[in-house]
């Protein structure tokens, strides 16, 4: 009786391991169908804004695109697969595309992130209608410096960058941000030090990860070196030790601290977001997804944004680093580009566009949309943000070689502990060159 | 002797078919198991070795750069400090060790209250690195609770951003793994005493050995085996299991004052636009070094066993 039961149970195994087999060897053939599409949406901050990701799948704004596109489109199906994290779906993507099982459509960041898996993105110029290519900002960051191709859509929104600021801490300092922002170093430094002597920390941010150098510092770079030089840098034409822009914009970075202008512990410290979000500090290198829950925080007559001062003498002025920072890209393994083109002009038409900015405030990477149609006061935060998008710099550190890009985040809080000069930095950075 | 089959007889066979035919059963029932350890273990292993003398990006470039990497990681100075990192977190290994079998003996000699303390120095050890590594990072900020009570005893000028320098950074990484697994080693060390004869313990104590004499002259050589087995694997969980603590508490900075061999794997991989050739050249230096200094541990506790057992 008992070996007749182990019998069975052996024999149950042996079935259940055949059917795993069996249903998962069937999953792998399932991409056949050519009016299926599979698109991966990271989590957070991207098509799923922060308020949604409490809502039930059906109603982020992305479900509901997708379903208006298979009602306009009879017999097409988009299966929606949510990324935990948007640094892992570039891992995941390669490892799938790899195995010739990348989805049709995938949520990428924009720049070298993308330009390096130009093998398994497909190129997609020749399949974007001519009206997308006239009313969308940021094809630049979709586009491969070395072939030309277009590799993506960017997706709806630019993040701009810029300092926020708590309007009430401002105006206690007896400083008008909203009518006289600091436009000068000189100028900035001395806001700074009002608001040092008034008892608030004038900017706060947690280095550990550079974000502060990032947003504001790489624009003072860019600023006063221009783009061609980064990349001559990147490339060894040139050397970052004899980059006299980068060097002024680290020690100014440095000197923040020094001054007490930063946080004492930004090298360490986690939660900047918070305290300003507390009214404890006055300003904060930020970009542009992150207004709206500053105004939930503060409330919107509170809180203030402005461009980053300019340095005396720099080649390009009154603009920030920003762009979209995110890219909807085509696997080649897609077995209908076409209609997956078509699904990435639908996502950014001006009518879905206008519904997806309902759900979140970003500034559009479509130009035909203005402050106005969205209803925007004049005067508000986000409609600064929309004067600022064509007064963009493309994201400096996307656009850093992958030789470099790792000492460039891990050393950047060095500079700023001043464990390392900015000219030992750069020195290092060419080192990367060299060995690269 | 063999056995003949005669004329009416069923025919058996021979010892030597016999023992044939059970070497084949034998080979044919580890098989399965051979192949899926040559799948899930060998073929990475190898696949691996063979990536770390390429320019491997995670897709099609996967060129054959011969030692290239090899020589990059070591004549870059990063090898050398990341190899520094790791021998600073390896100091942790004594202190479980040696604090473990403290207190699985006081724990053996039922001390007090020692069925709420097996429990309590089991406590950390289910906690997950991630949070742990969070509760010391706020623990160790500049407004935090260390330097909070610092400044509460007078003592404000000793108060520092702990965590902004690996000089102070490393030190309470090692505090916090030993806290961790003092737990893990107690038990383990408990285990292994529990083959000792409790006649020995009571002879000691009547011979007027005291606690520390029982621990080091009594217990330690009659576990060497354990002892051994807890040092090896605290050895290679230090080497290869901290990137959840690291990530959580500083990131490995900053720069490199607080990365391992292993968080560069990582940071290689993911981080700084997939150099997986490199990453998997460091994964190859690790698994040399950790296969070295088991070697040596094994030869060590041999020679101990020798000696003392």
């Amino acid at each position: 009786m008992k070996s007749k039961m182990k019998k069975v149970v052996a024999l149950l195994l042996v079935a259940a391991l055949l059917l795993g087999t069996i249903t998962m060897l069937s999953g792998c053939s399932k991409k056949a169908d050519d009016n299926t599409l599979t698109i991966w949406i990271n989590g957070k901050d991207s098509y799923i804004g922060p308020s949604e990701q409490k809502l039930s799948q059906e109603d982020w704004y992305i479900s509901q695109a997708i379903q208006r596109f298979e009602d306009a489109n009879p017999g097409v199906t988009v299966e929606l697969v949510v990324s935990a994290d948007g640094e892992t779906a570039h891992q995941t993507f390669k490892a799938d595309a790899m195995a010739g099982t990348a989805p049709d459509l995938a949520n990428l960041w924009t720049g070298q992130n993308i330009f390096s898996m130009e093998d398994v993105i497909l190129d997609i110029s020749d399949l974007i209608p001519e009206e997308d290519l006239e009313n969308i900002s940021g094809w630049d960051s979709v586009t491969s410096p070395a072939t030309g191709a277009i590799l993506g859509y960017p997706t709806s929104d630019n993040q701009i960058c810029f300092f926020i600021y708590n309007k009430q801490i401002i105006s206690e300092c007896g400083l008008d941000f909203d009518n006289n922002p600091p436009r000068t170093i000189d100028e900035f430094n001395a806001a700074c030090q009002t608001i040092l002597d008034n008892g608030y920390t004038p900017i706060a941010s947690d280095e550990s990860f550079p974000w502060f150098g990032c947003y504001i510092v790489n624009y003072w770079w860019v600023q006063q070196s221009g783009y061609d030089r980064i990349l001559s840098d990147c490339d060894g034409t040139t050397t970052f030790a004899d980059d006299a822009g980068l060097i002024s914009a680290l020690e100014y970075y440095r000197s923040t601290i020094e001054n007490g202008y930063l946080n004492a512990d930004a090298v360490t410290s986690a939660d900047s977001w918070n305290k300003f979000c507390q009214g404890t500090v006055a300003m904060m290198p930020q970009v542009s997804s992150v207004v709206s829950d500053a105004e939930d925080a503060l409330g919107a007559e509170n809180v203030g944004v402005m461009l980053p001062p300019d340095f005396d003498g720099a080649q390009i002025t009154d603009q920030t680093i920003g762009g979209p920072g995110q890219c909807l890209v085509v696997s080649k393994d897609c077995k209908n580009p076409e209609l997956a083109v078509k699904f990435l002009s639908f996502l950014n038409s001006r009518d879905e566009v206008l519904r997806f900015l309902e759900v979140q405030s970003k500034v559009p990477t479509r130009t035909d949309i203005t402050a106005e149609d969205l209803g925007l006061a004049a005067d508000s935060a986000t409609a600064k943000l929309f004067d600022w998008s064509d007064q963009i710099v493309y994201w400096v550190d996307n656009s850093l070689y992958s030789t470099v890009v790792g000492d460039y985040y891990n050393l950047l809080p060095l500079v700023l502990a001043g464990k390392m000069t900015p000219v030992e930095f750069a020195e290092d950075l060419d080192g990367c060159v060299t060995a690269g | 002797m063999a056995q003949r089959s005669g004329p009416g007889q069923a025919a058996l066979p021979r010892r030597g078919e016999m023992r044939r035919k059970n070497v084949r059963i034998a080979y044919l029932t580890i098989l399965p198991v051979i192949v899926i350890l040559l799948a899930v273990k060998a073929y990475p292993i190898i696949a691996t070795i063979y990536r770390s003398f390429t320019n491997w990006n995670g897709l099609y470039q996967n060129d054959f750069v011969g030692l290239a990497n090899y020589k990059e990681f070591f004549g870059s100075g990063l090898f050398m400090v990341l190899f520094k990192n790791n021998l600073v977190l390896l100091l942790s290994v004594p202190l479980q060790v040696i604090i473990g079998l403290i207190v699985a003996v006081l724990l053996y000699e039922h001390v007090p209250g020692w069925k709420a303390f097996r429990a309590i120095y089991y406590i950390p050890q289910i906690i997950s690195l991630v949070i742990l590594g969070y509760l010391f990072k706020s623990m160790f900020s500049l407004d935090g609770p260390v330097n909070q009570v610092l400044e509460s005893l007078g003592l404000g000028h000793l108060a520092k951003e702990w965590l902004a320098d690996g000089s102070t950074a490393l030190p309470i990484m090692v505090g916090c793994i030993t806290w961790y697994s003092i737990g893990w080693q107690t038990i383990v060390i408990l285990g292994g005493m529990s083959s000792i004869d409790p006649c020995v313990f009571e002879a000691a104590r009547l011979d007027g050995a005291n606690f520390f004499q029982r621990t080091f002259k009594i217990v330690l050589p009659m576990i060497t085996s354990v002892i051994t087995y807890c040092i090896v694997m605290a050895v290679v969980w230090t080497f290869t299991s901290l990137f959840s603590l690291i990530y959580s508490m500083t990131g490995g900075g900053p720069g490199y004052e607080t990365m391992t061999l292993d968080y560069m794997i990582y940071e290689k991989s993911f981080v700084t636009g997939s150099q997986l050739g490199m990453a998997c050249t460091i994964s190859v230096v690790l698994f040399v070094i950790i296969m070295i200094i088991t070697a040596a541990e094994m030869k060590l506790s041999n020679m101990a066993e020798k000696k003392w057992g």
